[in-house]
């Protein structure tokens, strides 16, 4: 465990190291707009109300990861019950810099097409894949952080990359049909 | 960890395709203006705090009268959640401080009342006033007469019943002591009962208290006031006396 992650946090301490990873983590989790920025007051608001964040056996981004989980899940319900529909195709901006254009129309195309496979998960299935596969997680850390066995983390680990396999093979399939249709050709008699 | 599985965009079994998708989703960063974000959160604990505060300093002014003391500064920056349960606990003990006092007073209240509504031994020591006239009724014979008889029987003065007239059934003379005897409902305020207001108000209605007793009791010929002694009419269902008495 790093030096780093043995002393406690306060919520502001807590915000200045990781709020770029809670952000980032929302919108991977499929929250858009500006409910992003909300959703980060909120579990940063949770931190404080829970006293800062306490050495364990979590690290402090699989700790805040577990919090953002339920706070998406908590802002998904209440949307549900308002009917308030968000725009999904808000397209998030890149931060790399000295990127080509055609590098960063490749990235956002490579970022929508695992979205689509990932908005084919439910919360819990998402959330394990995205701290893994995206985050860079190791299965100990994310089972300390969601407060579930390692088992349990692997369990879900392998669902959700079957599902996501799928839905990603099922999306690309479409999208190759749809590249490749062939186009009805005009005549020379019909003009 | 050694035991992890291989991630999607190192395993080579997984589509080419698939692992630059997640290799470069992996990499994508998102803009998020930290500095802005740091200044609504620092307002946000700053108004929660403040609310926490002005809600402990209020129920603690109305159940001690002083202010709480003041917590200490440097714990309170590092771990203000830990300051947030201590004032949550304040504010439960004084919440319940107040439920104590309100019941210790109002167990004071009904103390001090018990007595003067219920102690009987002091009523019946006050010196005796003036009897009761409770219920004389009028043992009043209502029998069918002829209509001729019923003419002669009708008061002079206008029946104050007019809108309901009665049915043939009339009050016949019983005896030479006692006046021909018409009953009337006596409306609450009528004319012919603030006319008797003249003659003394009989106080021997009233409790040692004060009050009236409620009685279904019909006056007698001679209390013609159904008058309690504040002035106001008694709402009973007796008769009246024709004043003049036919």
């Amino acid at each position: 465990v790093p030096a780093e992650t043995r002393k406690p946090l306060s919520a502001t301490a807590l915000f200045r190291e990781h709020a770029h990873f809670v952000a980032s983590f929302l919108v991977r989790l499929g929250v858009r707009g500006s409910e992003v920025d909300d959703l980060v007051q909120d579990v940063f608001m949770v931190v404080h109300q829970k006293g800062g964040y306490a050495p364990g056996a979590a690290r402090p981004t699989t700790w805040l990861a577990a919090i953002a989980v339920h706070a998406v899940g908590n802002a998904r319900r209440s949307q549900r019950r308002s009917k308030v529909e968000y725009d999904q195709d808000y397209v998030e901006v890149a931060l790399d810099e000295g990127v080509s254009a055609a590098e960063a129309i490749e990235s956002a195309e490579a970022g929508q097409r695992v979205r689509r496979a990932l908005d084919a998960l439910d919360l819990g299935l998402r959330a394990v894949l995205v701290l893994y596969e995206l985050e860079g997680e190791s299965c100990d850390a994310i089972a300390a952080g969601l407060g579930v066995p390692v088992g349990t983390v692997y369990s879900r680990l392998n669902t959700a990359r079957r599902r996501f396999r799928e839905a990603y093979e099922r999306y690309e399939l479409a999208d190759r049909q749809a590249r490749f249709a062939p186009t009805r050709q005009v005549s020379v008699r019909e003009l | 960890m050694s035991g992890d599985p291989i991630r999607l965009r190192d395993d080579p079994e997984s589509p080419a395709l698939l692992r630059s998708d997640m290799e470069r989703a992996a990499r994508r960063g998102f803009s998020y203006n930290k500095e802005r974000g740091l200044a609504r959160l620092a307002a946000s604990i700053q108004s929660l705090e403040m609310s926490t505060d002005a809600a402990l300093f209020t129920m603690s002014e109305r159940t001690t009268g002083s202010a709480p003391a003041a917590a200490p500064r440097g714990k309170a920056t590092e771990r203000p959640g830990k300051d947030a349960r201590r004032l949550s606990a304040q504010r439960s003990l004084a919440i319940t401080s107040s439920i104590a006092a309100m019941l210790v007073s109002a167990a004071v209240c009904l103390h001090a009342l018990l007595p003067r509504s219920l102690d009987l031994a002091t009523i019946r020591s006050e010196p005796a006033q003036e009897p009761v006239p409770l219920a004389v009724p009028a043992a009043v014979e209502i029998a069918a007469v002829s209509p001729a008889e019923t003419e002669e029987l009708k008061p002079r003065s206008a029946p104050l019943n007019a809108e309901r007239p009665r049915s043939n059934a009339t009050v016949r003379r019983l005896s030479d002591a006692s006046p021909l005897l018409l009953f009337f409902d006596v409306p609450n305020g009528a004319p012919a009962a603030k006319a008797s207001n003249s003659e003394p108000i009989k106080r021997s209605a009233a409790r040692p208290c004060g009050k009236l007793i409620k009685t279904n009791c019909k006056p007698t010929p001679t209390q013609t006031s159904p008058l309690r002694p504040c002035g106001k009419l008694i709402k009973t269902n007796c008769k009246r006396v024709s004043p003049t008495g036919i």
